[in-house]
C-alpha cells in the first residue's frame, strides 16, 4: 500500500479544503521533503505560506488522516500521490501536476497511452457524429478516451466508449462521491462497470465550484498525449483545456467546423492560430500519435429501390417523414418499416420530431 | 288508511325496489318521512305537497307517515316525490281504483305540479324490468330515453293530475319504441379523419392502436394537432352495438348529462376530463360514489391532454381501471362498481418549454428539468401504453389538397376487418383485443421467426430502447400482422412497431 509517511503527509495536505493549487506547489519547493512540513522547527515556513488558518487545518487533517484513508476505503475510493510508482509519469512532466489524485476504479489506466477529447456543451449534429466516430476510433485503437464528465462532447465521448465497451478516465471538477451533472448518474456506473476510471484532485464532498473546472482541465489534458476537439464556442472552457495542453507540449487535434455556426467559432479560431492542429479524419489523428488504427469492416447491406430512393433524398438534407411519403409512394406503415431498418442498420438516423438524415 | 305505492332507487347502476307506505291516521296534522332519506328524498314533503294543492287535490291535513322499505339502505334523489304523491291521494281515498298497485311510479314534481325529469331511468327501469315489472309511469322528459327497452309499457306524464286522471281510468298511449339504428343516423361525430391532413405517421398508429385496442402517448409541441387527432379516434372505432349503447347511457343517465332530447347515447363518448382534475372526478367517488371520468369514458376513449400536468396521485389511479377495465368505488356507506372499458390517449409536450427536439425553436429546459418533466409519468403507467408517438406541428402547404385523405369510414372498415381476425384468433382465451394479451398469450400467439428476432436485438442495441418494451413492441407487431393479414410475426411488422417507441427512442440518447 501506498501509505508512507510522506505520502500520508501529502494527503493529508490535499484533504485541507478550499487549499489554492499555487499554496500548495510553493510548499513543495520551499521544503522539498514534506517529512520537513511537520517538524516544528520548519513548521513556521508552513504557517507563512499556508497562513494560520490552512496550517491548523493541515494539521487536523493530519492527524485524522487514517480515518480519513479508511472512509475512503469504504467509498472504494483510493489516492496515488506524485511519489508513487503509478502516479502517471506523463502527468507528472507538467508543470503544475496535482499532488495527490483521487481515484476510483480502474488505476491501471493511469499509465495508458491516453486522449483526451473535450469540447462544447451544446454540440450541433456535426459535433455530435465527428465525437463520437473520433472516439470511438480512439477507442478501437487502444488509447484511453480521457474527458470530464459535463454535458455535451464530454458525455458523447463517454457514451461512445461505453457502447465500444472501451475503457475510459473520467476526471471529475467535485468530490468523487459527487455526481454532477446529477443526471449522468447512470452513465457514471457504466463507466465504472466498463472498467473505466473517475480521477478528482478534489477530497470526497467538495462541491463542484466554478474554478475548479480550469484546474480539472490541465489534469484532462495532463493524463494525455493529445486533446481533440471536436467544437467548441468562442467561451467554451475546452478553450482552455486545449491551450494548456500546447503549454504542456501535447499535440492538439482539431476539427474545422461550419463558418457560420457558433459552436465552431472557437475551434475554427484556434485553428486560424494553430493550423498545423488541423485533422479531418481519425486516421490524420492516431498516425500523429503513432498509434497503428484498427479498422472495423462495415457490414454491407444491400438496398431495394424504395430504400435506395430514401438514401439518395437525404444525402444532403434531413427531410420530414410526409415528404419521404412522397417520394417513395409507400404507405405509412411501409415508410415506417423501411426507415426503422435503414435506422437499425446505421445508415440513416431519427432525428426528432419526425425527421431522418443520414447518419 | 294504508297505501303502498312501487318505486325504484339506485345503488350505483343497479335498482332496486323501494316501496312508498303512506299511512294517514287522524291526529294533529303532521308529516313524518322515515326510511333513510337523504336531504333531497326529505325535501320531497314542501314539493308534495305544493304540487297536489297547485293540481287540485287535496292535501290530507292529517298526521301523514311515510316509509321508505327497506328502510336500512339511504335513499338518494327527487324520484320518490311521485309515488309519495300517489300514495297520499290512495291513502286519502282521492284515488279510489287500485289501478296504481300495477305500476312502478318514478318522478319528481314541481312545486306547479308539473313532472320533471330524473337521473339515471335507464338503469333504474332496466333492473325493475329484470325483477319482473313491466309497467311504468314516469316524467314525459324522461320518454325517449326509456323508449329504447323493449318487453315494457311506458306511461310518460307531464303532471301529477295526467297521472291522476290515468289511474282513475283515462286512456293515455304508452311510449313508442324507437329504434336505435336511426338514432344512430342522426347523430355523427361532426369531425372525421380526412379533416385532418399530413400527420401520416400519427393516424397510421392510431389505426393501429384503435385496431388492437392499444392506450397512446403522442408527444408533441403545443399546436401540432395532437387534440384534434384524439378527437378523430372514436370515428375510427367501430360502431356501438345496442348493448354497448345501453352500457354507455346506463353510466351518462345516473351522472345526468344524457341528452335526454335523445335519450340514447349514439356516439362513442370523448371524455377530456382537465388536468386539474381531482382522483373522485377521475375514478368516481364522492359521498354518493357517482361514476368518474374513466366511467363516464366507458366504449369510448379517455384523453388526457398534457399528461405530465396532471397530479401523480390522479394518474396513479388509472392503473386499475386500466388494467381491470372497470373501476370499484369505496366509500362508507356502500361500494359500487362501475366498468371503465376505455382507450387511453394521451399528450405532452417534449419538455417544459414544449420545444426539446425542435427544429424551428430553441429549448430553454436543462436536461435535469426535462428529466424531471418526463418522469413524472411513471414505469408502470407507462407500461400500460403501448404506442408512443411524435407528432410535430411541422405544416406542409404543399401537400394540402394534393389526395384526399382517407375519411373514417374508409379506416373504421379496415379496422373492423381486423377486430374481425381477433375475436377470431381469442375466442377461446377469454380476450377480445391484442392489448388484453397476457404472457401466456404473447408466447402463443407471438412467437417470432429468426429474422424478427435478430432484428430485435439489433434494434435494442442500436436504439438503446429499455428491455421492458419488449412486450409491448410483440403486441404492436401482433396487431400490425392482422392488420397485413398475415398469420406469423414478421421481421417488417417489429421494424414498424419498434417504431412507436417515441418515449424511449427520444430521451434514451
Amino acid at each position: 500500500m501506498n501509505t508512507t509517511k510522506e505520502n500520508k503527509i501529502v494527503l493529508a495536505l490535499a484533504l485541507v479544503e478550499e487549499l489554492s493549487i499555487k499554496k500548495k506547489r510553493d510548499l513543495l519547493s520551499a521544503l522539498p521533503n514534506p517529512i520537513d512540513w511537520t517538524k516544528e522547527s520548519s513548521f513556521h515556513v508552513v504557517e507563512s505560506i499556508l497562513g494560520d488558518k490552512h496550517a491548523n487545518e493541515f494539521l487536523t487533517k493530519l492527524s485524522s488522516v487514517d480515518d480519513s484513508i479508511e472512509e475512503m476505503d469504504k467509498r472504494q475510493v483510493g489516492f496515488v500521490t506524485f511519489y508513487d510508482e503509478t502516479y502517471p509519469e506523463i502527468l507528472r512532466e507538467t508543470y503544475d501536476f496535482p499532488l495527490v489524485l483521487f481515484t476510483k476504479g480502474n488505476t491501471s489506466l493511469l499509465n495508458s497511452d491516453c486522449i483526451a477529447v473535450v469540447g462544447t456543451r451544446t454540440p450541433t449534429r456535426y459535433g455530435q457524429k465527428v465525437c463520437d466516430s473520433f472516439t470511438r476510433d480512439f477507442a478501437r485503437a487502444g488509447l484511453t478516451v480521457v474527458s470530464g464528465f459535463a454535458r455535451g462532447v464530454d458525455s458523447i465521448a463517454r457514451k461512445a466508449c461505453v457502447m465500444t465497451d472501451s475503457p475510459t478516465i473520467a476526471v471529475f471538477a467535485c468530490g468523487l462521491d459527487v455526481c454532477y451533472p446529477a443526471e449522468h448518474k447512470g452513465l457514471l456506473e457504466s463507466i465504472l462497470s466498463s472498467g473505466g476510471l473517475l480521477v478528482s484532485e478534489y477530497p470526497l464532498g467538495t462541491k463542484p465550484l466554478q474554478y475548479h473546472f480550469p484546474e480539472r482541465n490541465r489534469i484532462i489534458s495532463g493524463l494525455s498525449r493529445g486533446v481533440f476537439l471536436p467544437e467548441a464556442t468562442l467561451k467554451s472552457g475546452s478553450l482552455i483545456t486545449a491551450r494548456l495542453a500546447v503549454e504542456q507540449g501535447k499535440e492538439l487535434f482539431i476539427v474545422p467546423g461550419n463558418i457560420n455556426s457558433p459552436e465552431s467559432e472557437g475551434t475554427n479560431k484556434l485553428l486560424q492560430e494553430m493550423p498545423h492542429a488541423l485533422v479531418i479524419d481519425s486516421e490524420d489523428v492516431l498516425s500523429r500519435l503513432n498509434v497503428k488504427a484498427v479498422s472495423v469492416d462495415a457490414e454491407v447491406v444491400e438496398l431495394n429501390i424504395s430504400e435506395t430512393l430514401v438514401v439518395d433524398a437525404l444525402h444532403d438534407k434531413e427531410l420530414h417523414f410526409e415528404e419521404l411519403l412522397e417520394i417513395t409512394a409507400l404507405s405509412a406503415g411501409e415508410l415506417s418499416t423501411l426507415l426503422m431498418n435503414l435506422e437499425i442498420n446505421g445508415i440513416i438516423e431519427h432525428t426528432g420530431g419526425n425527421f431522418y438524415c443520414l447518419a | 288508511m294504508l297505501a303502498k305505492v312501487k318505486s325504484y332507487a339506485l345503488d350505483g347502476l343497479v335498482g332496486y325496489r323501494v316501496d312508498t307506505e303512506v299511512d294517514i291516521n287522524s291526529g294533529l296534522p303532521g308529516y313524518e318521512l322515515v326510511g333513510l332519506a337523504s336531504t333531497a328524498t326529505k325535501e320531497s314533503k314542501e314539493r308534495v305537497r305544493s304540487a297536489m294543492k297547485n293540481s287540485g287535490l287535496l292535501y290530507p291535513m292529517k298526521r301523514i307517515t311515510v316509509n321508505l322499505a327497506p328502510a336500512d339502505t339511504k335513499k338518494e334523489g327527487s324520484g320518490f316525490d311521485l309515488p309519495i304523491a300517489i300514495g297520499l291521494l290512495a291513502a286519502s281515498e282521492q284515488i279510489v281504483n287500485k289501478k296504481y298497485k300495477d305500476f312502478v311510479f318514478i318522478g319528481e314534481l314541481g312545486l306547479d305540479g308539473k313532472l320533471r325529469h330524473v337521473n339515471g331511468i335507464m338503469p333504474l327501469l332496466l333492473s325493475a324490468y329484470q325483477d319482473g315489472e313491466t309497467r311504468f309511469v314516469i316524467p314525459s322528459q324522461n320518454a325517449k330515453e326509456a323508449s329504447f327497452i323493449e318487453g315494457i309499457e311506458v306511461y310518460a306524464m307531464d303532471r301529477l293530475s295526467d297521472v291522476v286522471a290515468f289511474l282513475s281510468g283515462v286512456d293515455y298511449n304508452p311510449v313508442p319504441i324507437s329504434s336505435f339504428a336511426s338514432t344512430c343516423k342522426v347523430h355523427g361525430y361532426g369531425v372525421d379523419f380526412c379533416n385532418v391532413k399530413g400527420q401520416s405517421v400519427a393516424k397510421r398508429a392510431l389505426e393501429i392502436a384503435v385496431s388492437g385496442g392499444h392506450n397512446v402517448l403522442m408527444i408533441g409541441p403545443p399546436g401540432a394537432g395532437k387534440t384534434m387527432l384524439a378527437k378523430c379516434v372514436p370515428t375510427i372505432m367501430p360502431d356501438m352495438n345496442f348493448q354497448e349503447a345501453v352500457e354507455v347511457t346506463k353510466i351518462h343517465s345516473v351522472s345526468g348529462i344524457l341528452d335526454p332530447g335523445v335519450g340514447i347515447v349514439t356516439t362513442r363518448p370523448f371524455r377530456t376530463p382537465h388536468h386539474t382534475t381531482t382522483v373522485p372526478t377521475l375514478v368516481g367517488g364522492g359521498n354518493k360514489a357517482t361514476p368518474g371520468e374513466v366511467s363516464l369514458a366507458h366504449n369510448g376513449v379517455l384523453f388526457l391532454d398534457e399528461m405530465p400536468e396532471y397530479s401523480r396521485r390522479a394518474l396513479e389511479t388509472l392503473r386499475q381501471p386500466l388494467e381491470d377495465r372497470r373501476v370499484t368505488v369505496a366509500r362508507v356507506a356502500r361500494t359500487v362498481e362501475y366498468p371503465s372499458n376505455f382507450m387511453l390517449i394521451a399528450s405532452m409536450n417534449p419538455c417544459p418549454c414544449g420545444n426539446y427536439g425542435s427544429k424551428t425553436q430553441v429549448c430553454k429546459c436543462s436536461p435535469q428539468q426535462i428529466h424531471n418533466y418526463v418522469s413524472k409519468l411513471s414505469g408502470p403507467l407507462l407500461d400500460r401504453i403501448d404506442l408512443q408517438i411524435e407528432v410535430d406541428s411541422v405544416l406542409y402547404e404543399e401537400f394540402r389538397g394534393k389526395e384526399k385523405p382517407e375519411t373514417s369510414a374508409e379506416v373504421k372498415a379496415r379496422i373492423n376487418r381486423v377486430r374481425a381476425i381477433q375475436a377470431e384468433r381469442f375466442k377461446d382465451d377469454g380476450i377480445r383485443i391484442n392489448a388484453e394479451m397476457e404472457a401466456n398469450h404473447l408466447e402463443k400467439y407471438c412467437t417470432l421467426d429468426q429474422a424478427g428476432e435478430r432484428l430485435l436485438q439489433k434494434a435494442f442495441d442500436k436504439l438503446n430502447l429499455s428491455a421492458r418494451g419488449t412486450t409491448r413492441i410483440l403486441k404492436v407487431a401482433r396487431t400490425i400482422a392482422d392488420i397485413d393479414g398475415s398469420q406469423n410475426i414478421e421481421s417488417k411488422h417489429i421494424a414498424e412497431a419498434i417504431q412507436y417507441r417515441g418515449l424511449d427512442r427520444k430521451y434514451n440518447r
